[in-house]
């Protein structure tokens, strides 16, 4: 009798005319199953640049001055859970290949991780973060989420305050904060940060203080990063940085 | 049709390649498999001799229509019954019905003998309670004692075959074990007292 069975399936694949599937076929079934491994890696890959660049730029020297609630509400959390997305999809699909299930989960996802990690610093290291900076300067919704850096500095009553340069002075800036509020700046005792640019349309970062006619900084940051890597940045009212304010008009 | 006499001494792999260009020495490759293949059809999804064969029938013809996509990191042996474990809980889910275990007398002797359950409840061993207790069991369970001991694969070949870390079938396999044992000892005592 088991004799029989192998002797009809046999009989059922001549006489059905039925063939293996073709080497083409083979292949993009398997391509099918690793395209979506390699996708979750290369995305996974852009979520960690994205976020060690925003870890890299962060205002991390305001620790000291805005304690543990500052670290909370600066962290990446759109590109943690992008990471975290595109690792389980990665995990979850090389399972599918055909020898992915046997490695279990943890030792897939600690791969995944650690291979995202390393992709995205080498993005960086490669120039990426220009396309990072670009991409969060640019206002907009988006902006607020990939670089979640509005809400840290929309906090005047606490000295933090950012927006768009709308207009500028002598020893002073109109600023348009990120809810649209417009903002006289006194800038006379500001520092300002190397990589500002100071002209209009320019986001940027102010510490100071609030007082009745508007704030009063005394700190220009630019938007993206504390502006530190280029040097100590600039003094208003102490010459240079009078002299620069004033060229930029 | 091949001769059977061709078939031996040649490897799985071998008879592969061959049958890619010539479908009769797939009868080869057949032939190897139909007898372990039936039997462990027969242990998973119970039902009648006719649905077996015609699972089998199908196991077959979707394993040769499949072949390029055999990858020599896997046993044949592995990737047939992976397709004979598919096919059959997708039979069984046509059907619609609980799986069942269907044992014969000598798969459940090797059972006894394998687990050693024999040795801690020797005075009332039953073999007829084995396919019972072991159909209760969680399906993840009985089928990876199935394949342990009634098929006597080994543990990266049972993983190749469900699917699964090699971890996770040593954790299924230990666990079951337990399981089985304890259900085995619960059902004799129950018995016993007439429940």
């Amino acid at each position: 009798m088991e004799n029989d069975i192998a002797k009809k399936a046999l009989q059922r694949i001549v006489e059905g005319g039925i063939t293996p599937e073709s080497k083409t076929v083979a292949n993009l079934r398997k391509f099918g199953f690793w395209l979506p491994v390699i996708l979750a890696l290369v995305f996974g890959s852009l979520a960690s640049a994205g976020m060690f660049f925003v870890l890299m730029n962060g205002d991390w020297d305001l620790l000291g001055r805005f304690g543990a609630g500052f670290i909370v509400r600066s962290m990446p959390y759109f590109w943690l859970f992008f990471l975290v997305v595109f690792v389980l999809l990665g995990e979850f699909s090389y399972a599918k290949t055909t020898i992915g299930y046997r490695y279990g989960p943890v030792k897939v996802i600690i791969t995944y991780v650690l291979s995202t990690m390393l992709l995205g610093g080498v993005f960086l290291s490669l120039g990426g973060g220009a396309l990072f900076e670009r991409a969060m300067s640019v206002r907009g919704i988006m902006r607020d989420i990939m670089f979640n850096q509005t809400e840290v500095w929309s906090h005047p009553d606490q000295g933090l305050l950012s927006g768009t340069i709308k207009d500028i002075g002598t020893s002073t800036l109109r600023l348009v904060d990120f809810s649209g509020v417009e903002w006289s700046v006194d800038t006379q005792h500001a520092l300002i940060r190397g990589r500002v640019q100071l002209e209009n349309g320019e986001a940027v970062k102010l510490l100071g203080t609030m007082t009745a006619s508007g704030f009063a900084a005394s700190e220009i940051r630019p938007w993206v990063g504390n502006g530190s890597m280029r040097g100590n940045g600039l003094r208003n009212g102490s010459g240079a940085g009078v002299g620069r304010l004033g060229g930029m008009r | 049709m091949i001769d059977s006499e061709k078939c031996n001494g040649k490897t799985d792999e071998e008879l592969v390649t061959r049958s890619l260009d010539d479908s009769s020495w797939f009868f080869c490759l057949a032939k190897r498999y139909e007898e372990k293949l039936i039997r462990y059809i027969r242990r998973i999804s119970g039902g009648e001799r006719e649905d077996q064969e015609d699972i089998l029938q199908d196991v077959l013809i979707s394993a040769y229509q499949h072949l390029r996509s055999f990858d020599t990191r896997l046993k044949f042996s592995s990737w047939i019954y992976r397709i004979a474990h598919n096919t059959s809980i997708s039979a069984i889910r046509k059907r619609a019905i609980r799986p069942t275990v269907h044992l014969e007398e000598d798969d459940m002797q090797k059972f006894a003998d394998t687990i050693d359950v024999e040795k801690e409840v020797d005075a009332n061993f039953d073999h007829a309670l084995i396919q019972e207790v072991l159909a209760r069991l969680n399906e993840k369970y009985s089928e990876v004692l199935i394949l342990r001991y009634l098929d006597e694969k080994d543990y990266l070949e049972i993983a190749d075959i469900l699917r699964k870390p090699v971890s996770t079938v040593g954790n299924l396999i230990s666990r079951g074990k337990k399981l089985f044992k304890a259900e085995y000892e619960r059902t004799i005592m129950n018995k016993q007292h007439g429940k």
